[in-house]
C-alpha cells in the first residue's frame, strides 16, 4: 500500500468517525439534542400544577417591586434609602422558598436605582468577619453604616385550599410590608392575590 | 409670505411634537402569536416618576367562548432595543369580557413597550 493510499484511508476513518459522533450529539455548539431534553421560555406560564410555581413567584415579583417603587417612602426619598430583607414567613401547607420571592424584589429594585440594600441578617456575620480580616480596627461608626437600616421589608405567604371531587381551588395571597424599624410603624404594605384552579373535567385550556 | 412659510412649518412640527408626546399607541406596539380571539382594545403609556407605566385593555369579542390567553409587555430602551420583559401573564376571559391590566418597568431606561398576545391554539 502507497503511503498516499494509507493516508487517504486514516482520513476518510478520522472524518467519518466525526461525523458518526456529530450524529449521535446533535448539531454544532449542541451536546445530546434528540433526547427528550428541551430548553422553554423561562418566563413562559407554567400550569403544571396548582402548587407555587415560578410564574407566581415572577407575577408577584413584579406587581410588589411596582407597588413599592410607587411608594413616597422610595419614590420621592431624596437619596435612595437603605433597605434590608427580613424573613417572610410561609404559612401555608406546602414547601415555598419565600426568599426567592424577596432576592427576586431586590434584584429588580436593585435595578431601578431607587433602593440600595444592606446585606441579610443571616449573611451579616460573614460581612462582618470580611471587615474584620479587611480592617484592623472597626469604629462604631463604620459598624453603624453596616447595620443601620431605613428600612426593613418583611412579609407572609398564605394559601386557603378547597376541593371536591371535581375542582380543586387554590387561593395564594403573598403580603410585604415596607417598616421604619426605628417607630416600629408600617409605610407600606401591598398584596398579591392568585387563584389557581384545577379540573378534571375538560372545561379550560 | 416667507413669515407665513414658517408658522405653518412650526405649527406642523409642533402638532407631530404633541402627538409624539400624548403617547398615542402605536400599531408596531403590539404583535400577535396564534389566532387574534383576544383583542387588545386599547393601550397607552405614561411616566410614573422615573419609569414607563402602560395600560392595556384586553377583550373576548366571542358572546360564548370562553379564551385563554398569555400576554407579555417588553421594554425598550431610547435606542430601540429590548431591556426588559415581564413574565408572561396568563388570564382566563369570558365571553364579551374586558380585562384591564397596568404594568410598570423596573428600569428607568425604558422609553418604549411592546404587548405580545398569545392564544393557544383549540
Amino acid at each position: 500500500m502507497t503511503t498516499l493510499t494509507k493516508l487517504s484511508l486514516s482520513t476518510t476513518l478520522i472524518l467519518s468517525s466525526f461525523l458518526m459522533s456529530g450524529c449521535a450529539t446533535g448539531g454544532a455548539g449542541m451536546v445530546g439534542a434528540s433526547s427528550n431534553v428541551k430548553y422553554g421560555d423561562a418566563k413562559a406560564a407554567e400550569t403544571v400544577t396548582a402548587d407555587f410555581g415560578s410564574s407566581d413567584l415572577q407575577s408577584t415579583a413584579e406587581t410588589l417591586t411596582q407597588s413599592l417603587l410607587e411608594t413616597r417612602y422610595i419614590s420621592k426619598a431624596q437619596q435612595p434609602p437603605k433597605v434590608r430583607l427580613r424573613t417572610v414567613n410561609n404559612l401555608t401547607y406546602e414547601h415555598i422558598d419565600t426568599k426567592a420571592i424577596t432576592d427576586k424584589i431586590r434584584i429588580k429594585l436593585l435595578k431601578s436605582g431607587q433602593v440600595r440594600f444592606l446585606a441579610d441578617t443571616a449573611n451579616l456575620n460573614q460581612v462582618s468577619a470580611e471587615r474584620d480580616l479587611t480592617t484592623t480596627a472597626t469604629t462604631k461608626t463604620k459598624m453603624k453604616a453596616m447595620t443601620d437600616s431605613d428600612y426593613i421589608i418583611t412579609g407572609n405567604v398564605r394559601s386557603i385550599k378547597k376541593a371536591n371531587d371535581d375542582v380543586k381551588d387554590v387561593y395564594y395571597n403573598v403580603s410585604l410590608e415596607l417598616v421604619d424599624p426605628q417607630s416600629g410603624e408600617i409605610l407600606w404594605a401591598d398584596e398579591k392575590e392568585i387563584r389557581k384552579v384545577t379540573s378534571k373535567s375538560s372545561v379550560g385550556w | 409670505m416667507l413669515n407665513t412659510k414658517k408658522t405653518l412649518l412650526s405649527i406642523t412640527v409642533g402638532s407631530f411634537m404633541l402627538l409624539g408626546m400624548s403617547g398615542c399607541a402605536g400599531k408596531n406596539q403590539e404583535h400577535y402569536i396564534g389566532k387574534e380571539r383576544v383583542i387588545l382594545k386599547e393601550h397607552k403609556s405614561f411616566q410614573e416618576g422615573k419609569f414607563l407605566k402602560v395600560a392595556a385593555t384586553f377583550e373576548n369579542e366571542d358572546n360564548t367562548e370562553v379564551e385563554g390567553m398569555v400576554y407579555q409587555v417588553e421594554w425598550i430602551d431610547s435606542r430601540g432595543i429590548v431591556v426588559d420583559q415581564t413574565a408572561w401573564k396568563p388570564f382566563t376571559i369570558i365571553g364579551k369580557q374586558q380585562i384591564r391590566v397596568v404594568d410598570m418597568a423596573n428600569r428607568p431606561d425604558v422609553t418604549d413597550y411592546r404587548i405580545i398576545i398569545s392564544t393557544p391554539n383549540k
